[in-house]
């Protein structure tokens, strides 16, 4: 007789119905509720008092239930629990009650508080199997099966390879099953797991432990509001693979994205300590509105990842597409959703881990510039009445080497995780001390991160998590525009016969530059600045498990941020300070934001169908209050609070409030693992928007197909996990003032008498709207996903467009009406489509050598299309350089580069020839034209993790290809105008009729507009940068044994050491856009005289007990 | 029917209780979400829905435009108004290579640059700021607001609309013409200048017949539009259109109405001692050390160094000594000029020279390698840099040498010689030797150069002196440095008036560039 014929077909139909409820609580929760049954237990000395007559046993079943903390389970048909009895019983223990109320006919079992009640007869004969083993023909194999932290899996197949003969294991992972032939093979399995096929060998006793299937279609992915199980997924969803990120001593949760996934686009415009990359997710889609990606950490709407230590990140997930992002609605999802899980404490499994490097940083390129009698020589070609004296021609100062230095770097990271039976906690520390390339530059930045986890009871969890960091950062005066100065354009500038002090001690300033620019010195000590910024993101949430298969969770989030700015210009240091008594700044401000969230989650599994829908609201608000002072005239250089100034200068505070409401939901249904279909539908109110428009309403829909779950693709082999997915969907997009739809009036001061100033009004130079209304991005998805040798080889490849319309756009208005602008919403689009394609290729997987490799390329191609004709839009202004660079209009990218077009320097005159498009014989702005796209073609980034014994070796490469930069720092250094100092290429200048050269004649007036914007100061941006390459070495099990540790591990790690560019800027990666003056999309590729980025080598250690 | 529960079913029952219950509390709370949540005033500006409702609202509004006039970051009233009539003439040159002012002069295609985007933007954002209170006020009803204040009220909004449309005439000849904020048409074509000198007519007989000749205080007879002012700007515009016997009408105006007299010394004009003195009809008010109506840029007429090093200790600044200065590099020419009529007192108060050339290391337009080089020192007295000297826009001088030149034209010469000698007396000079029509008509001209310099009018003055394009543009281009060298002004016809900003341009399509950009 076969062991599994003697369980009764109702606890086998129980067992599978289990397993589905296993499922789908792994689906909800991860495993958290039935995995928590205990080894151990305290209950079974529970003592029971029972005294009743002629009651139903579901009544005294309930008694005990509400005076102990025992629970009953069991399945109603194993006995009559309505049936009636007299029992009195005072202080008993459980098996005696249980003797005594089921008159012996049932027995139990005790899982924590749970008691199992089961027929008595079945566990005899379990028991029996097990004791009297020997007896039988068949032999038993009994084990556990445990996951890769340990936590037993219940409901984990067994079967017994080549037969009908299989189980599953119990609620402690123990499985026990007859084998009917002795050298047999279990295959062991379990939903998310690798199955494992074991043989048996002459063990009766197999322990396994399962690794989780991370390219399975039941992996579960961390969507918006809830999870997913990968194989259900049908919109473009990438899920990060974070492996080495932890040795690579990263700075900031941008660059964990750099290069990791087709179409994220990560920039560091800014090798400023401190400085956060922007990041665009399919392309650019909005001329006014927010670019960047609405961040949610552990599901709270963040709009930045500014509190998150890179080190305390678990998961990325990033939603790509509108049929995936479209759950965030109005909130900023048409630029993608990147979703943050932070890591959590696992179960039974106490760690502390160490993490701590040390490194420096230096600068990549220095700009070759000229020498003293190189300059003597262009300055005596601008005037020449000007010689430089001996005197001045023996100062020789490499402005350049004075500001760069090398830099020191060290972070180190503690973390403490564990859990019990219920719950579990994490808690990190961190602290990152890193100066930047040019001297004083500096960002100090501490963090913390609590994240706990507690089942209460079967029904009600709570978790919470806490990020916070809190940076200071000491920058440098940088990215002030071409001719007015900063550290970094000062360097560029300033003649090396310069002296760095005057007479009277003071830095010099440069007597030919236009506006007073100080010797980069000046900027950089007489600016002593400190930027301490403390961001909060937290939240607390309930979840509550209900019949039906019903979960409602309730989430309150914070996100909280503050920025003290403090600034001393010492009057000590520079003269020009010194002519005002010195300059103090303090800027307060803070942005606190809360968020509410209710869901209501369903999940139901019946035969081959699965249901998944969520339904749920979320209110957010926000407070803005800001201040800024400044005042002049300290007494002294050596305090420098406000108390002791005498002159203010600014005394102001502003303060702003916005608030969003939303409805959602959202469905997800597929059949027997084959065809999917999901849609959600989100509606937005916001304060932002007039009253009359102020709510918008977001739909998607998307359907994905398994052709691998096809009969027909039964004898397919070479192609597996083949699947198709198609989607649509709309998301939204705020204006980004609180109130553009308003007509406002400014306060203005004026005289109203001597000496008296009143406030004055005006109105605002920005006209109302009230027809305002929400900005919509439309996107179509077409995903194919599939592997290729047996699963080695993961392939996932997307098409998708965008388009968005309403464009909220602050359309410049005619000054001559009075007014400057009015935001409004544009007709036409802007359309971003592209291709992406990522690989996966685990390349070799034996056991002391591995090698996994991760491609990713994406095209983008963006295009405005059908604008009204005077929406033509200009931008980013170049003061004293030529006027805007950056247009915007039909048929061409966003924010192209437009002036006129250099065919190269006439040898009779030495100017530009330009190129006269209209031909009317003369240039005039309508010969103005395309000259550059500051779009790449296309991106890319290439991941290899190779694994040697104890050795891996993580190498980043990225790039962007067909991209062009503005290179404002060329144009200065080209310029050939002023008496600054100069790029060593104008050596090769124009001098004499008839010399043939590419660059025109240095001249103080400029008739001709040289210097102005033309293309001669576009260059390819293309690059492939080495963006990080970290080797580590594992210790072995018996150095960790000796040292009574777990884990160790040594690494080296470079950052940014190769870069293969023609650009001849400092880097390649340039984008003022978003921080400077031009907070408009329209403005990109532009390098500004930015702090360069730098290359960084570290050495680290990592200790785990 | 099987079930299988973890939970009892009596326990079920408390759940489905539960459900309905957390369920209710989400409608409940949903429902407490109603629209007030959503309505979010602005925390940091004014609505202007519902905004003008009393007198005080009035004169708050008139107000700011006065404050615009004066911000501390912005050009045209304070200094790039030189750029238009003395440096763009003969007086003076930017003392630096600052391609925004000499590209000016210089260069075909200086659409993008900076003084006429000052020029237009300011003086088009300040006719809004006037259109509003004209639109606006009118409709107050205040019982406090009496018909006096509001006449009053408005009569400052015609003027100060009149006074930026006759800049803009000026300067750019033909400009869009805007009366209301209401205008639903925005994007509007060039008016001729004749009709855009027509609405500075219309705008200022307006602001004449609702202003008082004198405001409650003396501070606001100076700083504020007055009878006067009207008068004195509809001169300025009869002279311009060449109707002379209406500009001597009007100048009269202004000199008989007893309100102005001749300040006795003439550095106390611009001593920053003496604000809001009898001779000025309209002077824009700075305040000290006030980050947005502080003056700024009159520093900015300075010669580089330290004050410290110059001779005169009355000219000393306070510790000014950064580079932020030198756009007005006085020409020969002009330097000349006051030597060759003997004006020492005006010399000495309107300019300042340098002698340590180490300073100026660029070209300087004329003086020599090892000649001493002048700047304008007449508005950046103060020194400060967020100094609050006044800039002076209408005085009773311009309005006595206009009369002057008015009758000259219209045949009263002797009336003319007796007005141009009250303003010589006043600076020492005697009085003129010129007797002929003519001859007195270039006294005028002269005398004007020297007792307005940087005032905003030379430029116009010589316009009006010969009255024929190609005679003018000969005069820029006649124009010689110390050694007779010619400064090659490279000045043309077509170039009389300012190019619109590009900016314009580039938004409004029915927006035609000037002739020659």
């Amino acid at each position: 007789m076969k062991l599994n014929h003697l369980l009764s077909s109702n606890w086998q139909y129980n067992l599978k119905k289990l397993t589905n409820v296993v499922k789908i609580s792994v689906l909800l929760s991860v495993i958290m509720t039935l995995s928590s049954f205990a080894h151990t237990n305290v209950y079974s000395q529970e003592k029971i008092s029972v005294n009743v007559e002629n009651t139903e046993i579901i009544n005294i079943l309930d008694n005990i239930e509400s005076t102990t903390d025992l629970r009953f389970f069991y399945d109603n048909d194993i006995y009559d629990f309505n049936k009636k009895i007299t029992l009195s019983l005072n202080e008993e223990t459980i098996a005696k009650a249980i003797s005594l109320i089921f008159e012996n006919n049932l027995d139990f079992r005790l899982k924590q508080n749970v008691v199992i009640l089961e027929k008595a007869e079945l566990l005899e004969k379990n028991n029996k199997v097990s004791t009297e083993e020997d007896d039988l023909e068949q032999r038993v194999v009994t084990g556990s099966i445990t996951d890769n932290f340990g936590s037993p899996l219940p409901g984990a197949t067994v079967i017994e390879v080549g037969t009908n003969n299989g189980t599953t294991s119990d609620f402690d992972g123990n499985y026990s099953i007859a084998v009917e032939n002795d050298d047999a093979s279990l295959q062991i399995s379990f939903i998310g797991f690798v199955s494992q096929t074991v043989n048996i060998g002459d063990s009766n006793i197999i322990n396994v432990q399962l690794s989780p299937d991370e390219s399975s279609l039941d992996e579960i992915i961390v969507t918006g509001y809830g999870t997913t199980r990968k194989g259900d997924i049908t919109s473009s969803i990438s899920v990060l693979d974070l492996d080495g990120v932890g040795e690579k001593a990263i700075t900031d949760v941008g660059q964990i994205l750099q290069g990791r996934s087709a179409g994220v686009r990560v920039v560091q415009g800014s090798g400023k300590p401190g400085a956060s990359p922007t990041v665009f997710i399919r392309g650019i889609s909005s001329l006014s509105g927010n670019t960047q990606p609405l961040y949610v950490i552990d599901g709270v709407v963040s709009y930045t990842l500014g509190a998150l230590d890179p080190n305390n990140i678990e998961d990325i997930t990033v939603l790509k597409d509108a049929s995936a992002a479209g759950i965030y609605g109005a909130a900023g999802a048409s630029n993608g959703v990147v979703l943050v899980t932070t890591k959590k404490g696992k179960r039974g499994n106490f760690k502390v881990n160490l993490n701590t490097y040390t490194g420096f940083s230096e600068v990549i390129n220095k700009i070759p510039l000229l020498n003293n009698t190189q300059l003597a020589d262009y300055f005596n070609d601008l005037n020449p009445n000007i010689t430089l004296s001996d005197q001045q021609l023996s100062t020789n100062n490499d402005w350049q080497d004075l500001i760069f230095e090398n830099a020191q770097q060290s972070g180190v990271n503690v973390s403490v995780s564990g859990g019990g039976e219920k719950g579990s906690f994490f808690l990190g520390l961190g602290l990152l001390d890193q100066e930047g390339i040019v001297t004083t530059s500096q960002n100090k930045r501490y963090s913390l991160s609590i994240n706990l986890d507690q089942n209460i009871n079967e029904w009600l969890s709570f978790g919470s998590h806490f990020n916070y960091t809190r940076s200071n950062v000491k920058g440098i005066p940088d990215d002030m525009g071409a001719k007015f100065g900063g550290a970094i354009s000062s360097a560029l500038q300033t003649p090396s016969f310069q002296p760095i002090y005057d007479e009277n001690g003071f830095y010099t300033v440069s007597a030919g530059g236009g506006f007073g620019l100080e010797n980069p010195l000046s900027y950089i000590y007489s600016d002593d600045n400190l930027d301490v910024i403390s961001n909060i993101v937290a939240d607390a949430n309930f979840s509550i498990k209900l019949p039906y298969n019903l979960t409602y969770k309730t989430q309150i989030g914070i996100t909280l941020n503050n920025n003290r700015f403090t600034r001393f210009r010492d009057p000590t240091v520079s003269s020009i300070v010194s002519a005002y008594g010195g300059e103090g700044q303090l800027d307060n401000g803070e942005r606190a934001r809360y968020i509410f969230d209710n869901t209501l989650s369903y999940n139901e599994t019946f035969d081959k169908h699965k249901l998944a829908v969520v339904v749920g609201n979320s209110i957010s608000e926000e407070n803005l209050m800001s201040s800024s002072q400044i005042k002049r005239d300290f007494a002294s250089e050596s305090v420098t609070t406000f108390n002791t100034a005498a002159v203010s200068l600014l005394n102001t505070s502003d303060a702003g409030s916005w608030s969003l409401e939303s409805y959602f939901a959202r469905a997800n249904y597929t059949y027997d693992d084959k065809y999917s279909v999901t849609t959600s539908v989100r509606t937005d109110g916001s304060s932002r928007i007039a009253p009359a428009n102020r709510w918008g309403t977001f739909k998607t829909f998307s359907a994905g197909w398994n052709l691998s779950n096809e009969s027909f693709m039964d004898d397919v082999n070479f192609v597996t996990n083949l699947k198709l997915r198609a989607g649509y969907g709309e998301t939204g997009n705020l204006p980004s003032g609180l109130n553009d739809y308003a007509n406002i009036l400014t306060v203005f001061d004026y005289a109203s008498g001597d000496n008296v100033v009143s406030p004055g009004v005006i109105p605002s130079s920005q006209r109302g709207n009230p027809d305002l209304q929400w900005e919509t991005s439309e996107q179509i998805n077409i995903g194919l996903d599939f592997s290729i040798l047996n699963d080695r080889v993961f392939v996932s490849a997307d098409y998708y467009n965008k388009k968005t319309q309403n464009m909220i756009f602050p359309l410049a208005l005619p000054v001559s009406s009075g007014f400057a602008t009015q935001i409004v919403n544009l007709d036409g689009f802007i359309e971003n489509k592209g291709f992406e394609l990522n690989l996966n290729a685990y390349l070799v997987d034996e056991a002391d050598f591995s090698w996994n490799s991760l491609f990713n390329i994406s095209f983008n191609d963006n295009v405005v299309k059908d604008i009204p004709g005077n929406a033509t839009i200009f931008t980013t202004f170049l003061q004293n350089l030529g006027g805007n660079l950056n247009i915007t209009k039909n048929g061409l990218p966003i924010g192209s580069f437009w002036g006129y077009n250099s065919e190269g320097v006439d040898p009779q005159t030495g100017d530009l020839i330009f190129t006269d498009n209209n031909g009317d014989g003369a240039i005039t702005p309508e010969d103005k034209q395309v000259i550059g796209n500051p779009m790449p073609d296309f991106t890319y980034g290439f991941v290899n993790e190779f694994s040697y014994k104890n050795w891996d070796l993580n190498i980043v490469v990225d790039g962007v290809y067909g991209n062009e930069i503005y290179n404002t720092g060329k144009q200065n250094l080209q310029a050939m105008r002023f008496f600054e100092n100069q790029s060593a290429d104008i050596v090769n200048r124009w001098r004499n009729p008839g010399d043939i050269t590419e660059i025109p004649r240095a001249t103080l007036v400029d008739e001709n507009g040289n210097a102005d914007i033309n293309s001669r100061w576009v260059e390819d941006g293309s690059f492939l940068r080495i963006r990080d390459i970290s080797l580590s070495y594992n210790f072995d099990k018996n150095v960790l044994d000796a040292l009574s540790i777990s884990g160790l591990r040594l690494y080296g790690n470079i950052k940014n050491w190769f870069t293969f560019t023609d650009y001849t800027g400092y880097s390649p990666e340039v984008n003022r856009a978003l921080a400077g003056v031009d907070k408009t999309a329209t403005t990109q590729g532009v390098d500004y005289g930015t702090f360069p980025q730098s290359k960084t080598f570290s050495v680290g250690l990592n200790i785990e007990f | 029917m099987k079930s299988f529960t973890i939970i009892k079913k009596n326990k079920k029952m408390k759940n489905i209780l539960n459900v309905t219950a957390i369920l209710a509390i989400m409608l409940v709370f949903l429902n407490s979400c109603s629209d007030e949540f959503l309505d979010k005033a602005p925390l940091n500006e004014l609505s202007a829905e519902g905004f003008y409702n009393t007198q005080a609202d009035a004169e708050s509004a008139i107000g700011g435009i006065y404050g615009k006039m004066t911000e501390t970051f912005s050009g045209y009233y304070k200094w790039t108004h030189s750029v238009w009539s003395d440096m763009r003439a003969d007086n003076t040159h930017a003392g630096f290579v600052a391609d925004f002012i000499n590209a000016q002069l210089h260069i075909s295609r200086a659409s993008s640059n900076e003084p006429h985007p000052y020029a237009w933007n300011e003086n088009f954002k300040f006719i809004g700021e006037a259109n509003s209170v004209i639109d606006n006020v009118p409709g107050i009803e205040d019982p406090d607001f009496s018909e006096t204040e509001k006449n009053s009220i408005l009569g400052q909004a015609y003027f100060l609309r009149g006074f930026c449309y006759f800049h803009l005439a000026r300067v750019f000849g033909e400009v869009p013409i805007q009366l209301s904020n209401n205008d639903s048409e925005i994007f509007k074509a060039k008016s001729s200048q004749a009709l855009v000198y027509a609405q500075v007519e219309a705008d200022m007989l307006m602001a004449e017949s609702l202003l008082p000749k004198e405001h409650s205080s003396n501070f606001k007879t100076r700083a504020r539009g007055t009878k006067g002012g009207a008068q004195s700007i509809l001169a300025k515009v009869y002279a311009e259109i060449g109707n002379y016997t209406k500009c001597a009408e009007y100048a009269g105006k202004v000199i008989n109405s007893g309100v102005y007299e001749l300040l006795p010394t003439f550095e106390h004009l611009f001593d920053d001692q003496h604000k809001y003195n009898r001779e000025s009809i309209f002077e824009t008010v700075h305040v000290a050390n006030n980050s947005n109506i502080a003056t700024y840029a009159s520093v900015q007429m300075l010669p580089p160094g330290d004050f410290s090093q110059y001779d005169d200790p009355t000219k000393k600044g306070s510790s000014w000594t950064v580079t932020y200065h030198r756009f007005n590099t006085c020409s020969t020419d002009l330097m000349a000029a006051f030597d060759e009529m003997g004006d020492e007192v005006r010399k000495y108060s309107s300019t300042l020279t340098v002698s340590d050339r180490s300073l100026i290391s660029e070209p300087n337009y004329g003086y020599g390698p090892d000649e001493p080089v002048s700047h304008i020192y007449k508005m950046g007295r103060s020194g400060e840099i967020f100094g609050g000297s006044n800039v002076m826009h209408l005085r009773l001088a311009d309005i006595i040498l206009l009369r002057a030149e008015a009758l000259n034209a219209i045949g009263q010469t002797g009336e003319a010689i007796t007005l141009l000698n009250q303003v010589r007396a006043r600076v020492d000079l005697a009085p003129t030797t010129a007797t002929s029509k003519d001859e007195v008509k270039l006294a005028i001209l002269k005398e004007r150069r020297l007792e307005l310099l940087v005032e905003n009018n030379r430029y116009w003055d010589l316009q009006r002196y010969y009255n024929d394009t190609s005679a003018f543009i000969a005069y820029l281009n006649g124009l010689t440095d110390s050694s007779g060298k010619s400064l090659e002004y490279k000045a043309t016809s077509d170039k009389i008036f300012a190019p619109i900003p590009q900016s314009e341009i580039d938004i409004n399509p029915n927006l035609v560039q000037n002739p020659g950009y």
